[in-house]
């Protein structure tokens, strides 16, 4: 109880929650601009996603940094050993996906030879020539990875909510901002 | 059989090399042309699988020098069906109406070492406009080649129209680049 009681540091709740945002508006913008008729609308909606990619690649590179050098709160102990050992391998996929989603999205504009100017200021380097097949699988892996992100999410609410409804372990608060 | 076969060779090369008149047009061994867009501050890449030029290059003999180069529109090249199919329909470069874009050089200007303009008429998507390519010639042991780069403004040809003739998404202005190989 009293493991769970500690909080994680103001950064680590701060970086969680604008990340989660984040995540959910790229992912909802991603489904809903792969479906547009091409026009300038879905152009401009394809950068801004691109920027918005690029801003989630660049806190997730400050988040696992903090976390690398920070020691996060320990699961409570009423959590048997296979379970934490099970939540600690998803939280560590919700990292790796965090990395590779927004890479494999500037690797697909890449191959399309499209480049990413972040926010019409900051050019990024294309990554691979343009190619029409890496394009394609690029998209693929990126379309991929984005569902299991989306089902390692829906996995994660529903653990903190077991945890908060079932087992009343107050393991929320921790990530209360 | 040997001997004979050294003579044969020597006997064509020699023909060809005293008399037969030199076909003017070189053979253009090959060549690229791409082009680069600008969407939202961003740069796009395309090219063309398909062209011919016809070509012929002297740079003591300027005024009989030339250039015909034409491009199948539909070989246009983004690395994106959905783009490449946008491109090609009625709003763009319109293939079903206009397949081919074409330039005929008229005139061909020294501005200084390997460097020239060439000046001509473009044609693309039924409009037909003064053009100036820069051209600069460079020799190696592989050959001449002749390359260059210069900006199109899309909106000249109606290239983009509709909703997509506004700038703020797709410029106005496209630089296309240029190089061919030739076999003199």
């Amino acid at each position: 109880m009293n493991s769970s009681s500690a909080k994680f540091t103001p950064v680590a709740i701060g970086l969680h929650w604008i990340m989660a945002a984040g995540l959910v508006i790229a992912f909802g913008v991603g489904q809903y601009m792969s479906g547009l008729e091409l026009s300038p609308w879905k152009l401009k909606i394809y950068t801004w996603h691109k920027w918005l990619g690029v801003t989630l690649f660049l806190l997730v590179g400050i988040r696992v940094t903090w976390r690398l050098t920070h020691r996060p709160p320990a699961l409570p102990s009423t959590m048997n050993q296979r379970l934490q050992k099970i939540t600690e391998a998803a939280h560590r996929a919700l990292y790796v996906l965090m990395v590779l989603i927004p890479l494999t999205g500037w690797l697909h504009s890449s191959a399309a030879g499209v480049s990413v100017v972040y926010f019409n200021l900051f050019p990024l380097p294309n990554l691979v020539p343009k190619d029409k097949a890496l394009s394609h699988l690029f998209e693929t892996f990126h379309q991929t990875l984005n569902w299991a992100l989306l089902a390692l999410v829906l996995g994660h609410v529903a653990a903190a909510l077991k945890h908060q409804l079932i087992d009343r372990d107050h393991l929320m608060a921790r990530m209360h901002p | 059989m040997k001997n004979i076969l050294y003579l044969t060779v020597i006997a064509l090369l020699s023909s060809s090399l005293f008399f037969i008149p030199q076909s003017r047009a070189e053979k253009v061994e090959s060549g690229q042309i791409n082009f680069t867009g600008t969407q939202m501050g961003a740069t796009v890449q395309g090219g063309f699988r398909q062209f011919s030029a016809d070509l012929h290059f002297d740079a003591q003999d300027l005024p009989h020098s030339y250039a015909h180069i034409t491009i199948d529109l539909g070989s246009v090249d983004l690395a994106s069906e959905e783009s490449e199919d946008e491109i090609k329909g009625k709003h763009w470069f319109s293939i079903q109406s206009f397949p081919q874009a074409r330039f005929d050089s008229s005139d061909i200007q020294r501005v200084g070492p390997n460097q020239y303009l060439v000046w001509g008429l473009f044609q693309l998507k039924g409009v037909r406009k003064p053009l100036r390519i820069p051209l600069k010639m460079s020799y190696d042991h592989s050959g001449r080649s002749a390359q260059g780069r210069f900006i199109l403004k899309r909106n000249d040809f109606g290239v983009g129209d509709g909703t997509w003739s506004a700038t703020d998404t797709v410029a106005d202005e496209v630089t296309v680049d240029y190089r061919f190989t030739l076999i003199p």
